[in-house]
């Protein structure tokens, strides 16, 4: 039986859903160790989003539904660990990852694909003074691309319990950042001025519970135009998750009617594919989608496309971009927190997707298969050097393993011959000395690569 | 080269089992290793002989059939259309696991980047839904784990060994 080359077993791999890697994860020893490993984490998850594949939605209403993309039509129910009964909300999801929450002491990160769960520590909000109590609370959740950490952000805003007493805006927020990586929480001092904007009666209904967006490595809110504020108009707020700090974004220059629209229009934030977009609603009958194409670039907002209300609806008031199909030649859009359609962006029509079962109403979040695992960063480092360890003592002890050929065929290292040194040092073996040995490691490169790159002679050397 | 007004470029190959191959320039050149050795050797003459003494005829004669097909495709403007994923479903339909591995080790030394990408997705479909024991025979990976560290490992995700296939 002809024997595959590594590189295309990798492939096929990448190709798996979670539950299926999960379980090769048996064949052997190297397959396990490297389907754990970073680099795979990572080829697998840049699969899935480049090809839209091990997709779904997490439906949030009483109860968590997931549904898989590709098919949309049966919700299943999403147990997890932290089921009490209901009413468990999911913040936000990034790589995998979604955040669940039962109450601001009951929070937990999980991975519904590997159901893995991690309990996040309870971090007590502070209250700046005894007359003010907690009032909203906003999540953010996702992923901080630089230290390749997950970060949850909370803000809570406070309110005075005597009616009479105007809130000071220098002690309106608390805001605290947790990261897995460390696993505890940093209070951020420096709000701006403009975090105050960031409130209107029942902004928890109108802005999907005041959930950030993730979108380019900062999360995303709207601050609503104040009407009682003339010269306040719409503004987008952003958390960056690298540098850890408030940032103001600037809103489409909607056209001819610019001014009108940014003092009366109604509007949301989003994401499609990573792109952060707004949402204009216009009379409750026109919902405009725009994309900041490149990010921070005011210049690159593009109007997308425009949904108009469909006559079995009576208003169209909350609409959020979901996913492109994976042909591209439609949107999936969640509508008034009840409903899928897909928005045909050549024929400009909607389409109700048929859905057997799960919630009433329900808010969507989309949601990729991935293996991202929840150890904080620590434990997981120790863990791998002292397994690094014991294969480097194993591999000295004998002649050259499959761990070796695994090593060489991956790493590209075969075809360079500075490699094989780098490589030897690297693995704490010494290079192979005499005829024999280098006849072995000439045999080895065969076997990887079809031929062998190195000479001989010049490996004895 | 070939010149306006000539007739079609033929390549021949030669494979391993000693049969010769006559192919129009377009299919041969979706090989990259055919390409490549055209592009090193500009001044090869029309009736060079491609040796590829790592694919039979067999596996090469299914994939000059998929690749011409492609390359006709792409002419027409039909790449990425219903017709294209008929033709591939048809492709693959009546070849057991063992064409399938000779094919993929053939477009891999060829290096066909379209089809082998199609033949990984072909093959993960497979084996997605398999037991340890039919996957682990399928790639011919010998399995290093004591009984006892086996039992440990799927342990860690038991529900993943859960509405499995049977082989």
């Amino acid at each position: 039986m002809s024997k595959i080359p590594l590189d295309i077993i990798t492939d096929i791999l990448c190709k798996q859903p979670v539950k299926s890697v999960l379980r090769f994860r048996a064949i052997s020893k190297t397959c396990c160790s490297f389907v754990d490993g970073q680099d795979f984490i990572k080829m697998h998850l840049n699969h899935s989003l480049l090809t839209k594949s091990n997709l779904s939605l997490i439906l949030k209403g009483l109860h968590l539904y997931t549904m898989e993309f590709d098919t949309l039509d049966t919700p299943l129910d999403l147990n997890h660990p932290l089921y009490i009964g209901g009413g468990t909300e999911v913040i936000g999801s990034s790589n995998g990852l979604i955040v669940l929450r039962n109450s601001e002491q009951d929070l937990a990160l999980y991975n519904p694909s590997t159901r893995k769960l991690k309990r996040l520590p309870v971090s007590e909000i502070g209250l700046p003074s005894d007359s003010c109590s907690p009032g909203y609370v906003f999540y953010g959740f996702g992923q901080d691309p630089i230290k390749d950490d997950y970060k949850l952000l909370r803000m809570v805003q406070f309110k005075e319990n005597d009616p009479d007493e105007v809130v000071s805006s220098s002690f309106g927020y608390e805001v605290k950042v947790y990261s897995l990586k460390t696993n505890s929480w940093r209070k951020i001092s420096n709000l701006p001025r403009y975090l105050r904007y960031l409130f209107q009666f029942f902004y928890h209904l109108m802005f999907r519970r005041g959930y950030g967006v993730l979108a380019s490595g900062s999360l995303h809110w709207v601050a609503p135009r104040r009407q009682e504020l003339v010269d306040v108009p719409n503004l987008i707020v952003a958390f960056d998750l690298v540098k850890e700090e408030f940032r103001e974004l600037s809103l489409p220059g909607y056209g001819d009617e610019s001014d009108n629209i940014n003092k009366n229009f109604q509007l949301d934030v989003g994401v499609l594919e990573g792109s952060l977009c707004v949402v204009c609603y216009r009379d409750q009958v026109y919902a405009d989608v725009w994309m900041m194409k490149e990010y921070g670039v005011k210049e690159s907002w593009t109007k997308l496309f425009t949904v108009k209300r469909p006559g079995t609806m009576n208003c169209l008031a909350f609409l959020r971009p979901l996913a492109y199909s994976k042909e591209g030649d439609k949107v999936l859009v969640e509508v008034n927190g009840e409903k899928l359609l897909w928005y045909d962006l050549e024929k400009k029509r909607l389409r109700s997707v048929r859905i057997n079962g799960g919630p009433d109403s329900f808010g969507a979040e989309m949601c990729v298969g991935s293996l991202v695992p929840l150890n904080d960063g620590d434990s997981k480092i120790h863990g791998m050097k002292q397994r690094e360890k014991e294969e480097k003592k194993k591999i000295t002890n004998k002649k050259i393993s499959t761990e070796v050929e695994v090593f060489l065929n991956w790493s590209g290292l075969i075809s360079c011959q500075k490699g094989l040194s780098w490589f030897c040092n690297h693995l704490r073996i010494r290079a192979p000395k005499g005829k024999e040995e280098a006849c072995e490691f000439g045999a080895l490169f065969t076997a990887c690569n079809g031929e062998c790159p190195v000479e001989t002679s010049e490996i004895a050397t | 080269m070939s010149k306006l007004g000539q007739a079609k470029r033929i390549i021949f190959l030669k494979t391993a089992d000693g049969q010769l191959f006559e192919v129009d320039e377009p299919v041969a050149m979706e090989f990259e290793i055919v390409k490549s050795f055209f592009d090193e050797n500009e001044d090869a003459a029309d009736d060079t002989v491609v040796p590829l003494p790592n694919v039979s005829a067999e596996p090469l004669a299914g994939i000059i059939e998929f690749c011409k097909a492609h390359v006709e495709f792409r002419a027409n403007g039909a790449a990425g259309k219903d017709e294209v994923k008929k033709f591939n479903a048809e492709y693959i339909k009546e070849k057991s696991n063992e064409q399938l591995k000779e094919l993929i080790l053939a477009a891999n030394y060829l290096n066909i980047k379209e089809m082998l990408d199609f033949l990984t997705e072909t093959i993960a479909n497979r084996l997605k839904n398999k037991s340890v024991e039919y996957v682990r025979a399928f790639f011919g990976i010998e399995n290093d784990f004591t009984p006892q560290e086996e039992e440990a490992v799927r342990k860690e995700y038991e529900w993943a060994f859960e509405g499995v296939d049977e082989d």
